[in-house]
């Protein structure tokens, strides 16, 4: 039995959750008169004896071994197909291979059992360098990538980058190393242009997705105008932040950018100052978002943000720690990052804040182009909920939930959403803002926003 | 914001009268500020003093950024911005307030001769001295002692005084003292009886010069040689920097 390949266009191993792909697709739907034949492939008892694999050059073996362990427990036919179908995806992801093929056969030899199978993975490793060239899209900025990578760079899927990047917002180059442990962690560090460096390592423990992180940032803030508030001018200059961050998070959702069921809760707490540099706070965020499927393909999805920064040490919070709150991809109808504290028409940020998203997402009205195209868009139409403000220490919890619950900012509107790939959408949007404070920057009427991670 | 722009709000600006909360900002004075920073500072506080001009001064890390034109002082008055000596006398200038309305064209252009000789000897005599530590934590304080220090020997290099030894240096020094020393003579201040902002400069760069604390005295010893520069600073500081204590 030849199972197609089909080659793997991303080399980087994508985080995003695969949409509707299963190893039922590959089967073809049986004639009527095969269903007696197709009936006994199924029903019969099989044992995996050897699973091998082929055309390994530089790779060592037991990176392999947790990818394919799980095609030893296949019972029947089907199951041995499905199995091998999945351990080739993730032989795949592994990013250092350029094809793989799978061969299922009968067991011969001296030790083959009469319903004893072999499978055998058939692979072509990549090349030791290689190049690429990408766009990337962020929250309301694009830019253009060049990357050089060493893929499997010791044989056990180390990889080794460097990327330069041109950009609506900015520039920058960097260098990455990322070492994968299959089953058990991945280790990953990361320069960037001369300024920035972090490690981090990601983990799985039961559901819950764990990244333990550390990183050190050398900021330097200046003024984009002569007119800039002195607010602003104050925080001009060099800081350095040294932090320890953990990620915590469960994902259930059948899919990143439109999912119709499932949830996503994500917490994340920040410790800087204790290893080093300037910039001394703690920082807790957190993400939570609901789905759930309603009549005729539509999707109710509702979410949650949240988080608080804590100055230690007595000083004040940088501006470059701070929360911001407004835009295409927080809460819609407001200007960029144009809701809360602000002197002089610059936008300060605050330590604390909340906000909260109501949508309603439909399928086109009438489908064009079902099936195909017409199914990387969506209506929706959304209720958004925010509020930023800053902590005055020293009243107490109340006082500052009682501050976040007033003069809430909240809009309303319907728009389109269009799906990139299964990182990111673009969203057009017809937005009325309420609620609207003195010093607030709104976007009434038609807004777009793009990016990777929306409210 | 264009330049006529700007012009604009600068005009604006200058109808409305000297606040009570104006402020200077420099670096902090224990372990970041450079000599020439310091008389650089100096000049600007006895100008304003001597135009009778409240000001507050703060210390801060970030002073030469928080700068428009990143050079220090700046003073913060209204919603202004101004940096540096020049730029801060034409904004007092805009609100009503001048030292140098007195003299006529002559001694106009013979005030800023002088002012560009201190400029150019003083002022680069004092950065030749290296003193850039920092209060930032490990590694920036490092780096940004080395930025520092490359750019002020870039600079040198520029204005041909990278092969200077430290003696060509104190001769200079030296030189320049005296063109200033028999330019006043036995007067009070250089121009009639009057200072204007060339006595606040060369108070400010001969005042950090005899008063710092520098491993080498070699520079406040060629200064104190000549008396009546001497009671020069002493003059000025008395009269606008002690009676604030009294």
């Amino acid at each position: 039995l030849y199972l197609s390949s089909v080659q793997s266009l991303d080399p980087l191993p994508m985080h995003g959750r695969d949409l509707d792909v299963h190893p039922e697709d590959f089967m073809e739907t049986p004639d009527q008169g095969q269903d007696s034949k197709q009936e006994i492939l199924e029903n019969k008892d099989v044992v995996v004896q050897h699973v091998n694999i082929q055309g390994l050059g530089r790779t060592k073996e037991d990176l392999l071994g947790y990818e394919i362990s799980d095609v030893f427990h296949a019972k029947n036919l089907i199951d041995v197909m499905k199995r091998a179908h999945v351990a080739r995806q993730r032989l795949l992801r592994l990013g250092i291979f350029k094809d793989v093929e799978v061969l299922i056969d009968t067991s011969e030899g001296t030790d083959a059992l009469p319903n004893g199978l072999d499978v055998t993975f058939e692979v072509t490793e990549v090349k030791r360098l290689t190049g690429s060239y990408n766009t990337m899209v962020g929250n309301n900025e694009g830019s253009m990538v060049l990357g050089l990578k060493l893929p499997n760079m010791l044989g056990r899927a180390e990889k080794l980058t460097f990327q330069f990047s041109y950009g609506t917002k900015e520039t920058s180059y960097g260098l990455s190393f990322f070492k994968p442990q299959p089953g058990h962690f991945e280790l990953s560090m990361e320069t960037e242009c001369q300024s920035n460096i972090c490690v981090s390592l990601q983990f799985p423990l039961g559901v819950t997705n764990h990244t333990l992180k550390w990183e050190g940032v050398w900021r330097e803030l200046g003024c984009l105008a002569r007119s800039a508030s002195f607010a602003v001018r104050e925080e001009s200059g060099h800081s350095l932040k040294s932090a320890l961050s953990h990620t915590v998070s469960v994902d259930s959702r059948n899919s990143a950018i439109f999912p119709s069921r499932g949830a996503l809760l994500r917490i994340n707490q920040e410790l800087a100052g204790y290893t080093g540099g300037d910039a001394s706070f703690l920082k807790e965020d957190f993400e939570l978002q609901l789905n759930r499927r309603l009549f005729w393909d539509s999707v109710l999805s509702a979410s949650l943000w949240g988080g608080m920064l804590y100055p230690i040490g007595g000083q004040a919070s940088c501006i470059a720690d701070r929360f911001y709150l407004g835009g295409p991809t927080s809460v819609r109808g407001f200007g960029m990052y144009s809701i809360g504290p602000q002197s002089e028409g610059d936008y300060l940020g605050g330590e604390a804040y909340w906000a909260g998203g109501l949508h309603l997402y439909t399928p086109l009205p009438f489908r064009p182009g079902k099936g195909g195209f017409g199914d990387l868009f969506r209506t929706h139409f959304f209720l958004n909920a925010g509020n930023l403000c800053n902590l005055s220490y020293g009243d107490g919890p109340r006082a500052h939930l009682q501050k976040l619950a007033e003069c809430i900012r909240w809009s309303y509107g319907a728009g389109i959403v269009l799906r990139l790939g299964n990182i990111a959408r673009l969203e057009l949007n017809y937005c009325v803002p309420m609620g609207v404070q003195s010093g607030d920057r709104i976007c009434d009427g038609v807004q777009f926003g793009a990016g990777i991670r929306f409210l | 914001m264009s330049l006529a722009a700007e012009a604009f709000m600068s005009q604006m600006a200058a109808a409305e009268p000297w606040p009570e909360n104006a402020t200077l900002y420099q670096p902090l004075k224990e372990d970041q500020i450079l000599l020439s920073d310091c008389a650089s500072s100096l000049a600007v506080q006895a100008y304003l003093r001597m135009c009778g001009l409240p000001v507050q001064v703060f210390c801060r890390a970030n002073a030469e950024y928080m700068s428009p034109s990143g050079k220090i002082p700046f003073i913060h008055v209204g919603n202004q911005v101004v940096s540096e000596l020049g730029p801060i006398v034409q904004f007092t200038k805009a609100k009503g307030h001048s030292l140098s309305d007195g003299l006529d064209d002559v001694q106009r252009a013979e005030m800023k001769a002088y002012m560009e000789l201190v400029n150019n000897m003083l002022l680069t005599a004092e950065i030749s001295r290296p003193r850039y530590s920092s209060p930032y934590s490990w590694p920036l304080n490092k780096i940004l002692a080395y930025q520092k220090q490359w750019e002020v020997r870039r600079k040198m290099n520029a204005i041909g005084w990278g092969g200077k030894t430290l003696e060509q240096v104190y001769e200079d020094v030296s030189q320049c003292c005296q063109a200033l020393s028999q330019r006043l003579g036995t007067q009070s201040y250089f121009f009639n009886k009057q200072p204007t902002e060339l006595d606040a400069l060369v108070f400010g760069h001969l005042f950090t010069i005899l008063t710092t604390r520098l491993t080498s005295t070699e520079l406040a010893e060629r200064v104190k040689s000549y008396s009546n520069l001497l009671s020069f600073c002493r003059r000025i500081e008395q009269t606008y920097f002690e009676d604030k204590s009294s």
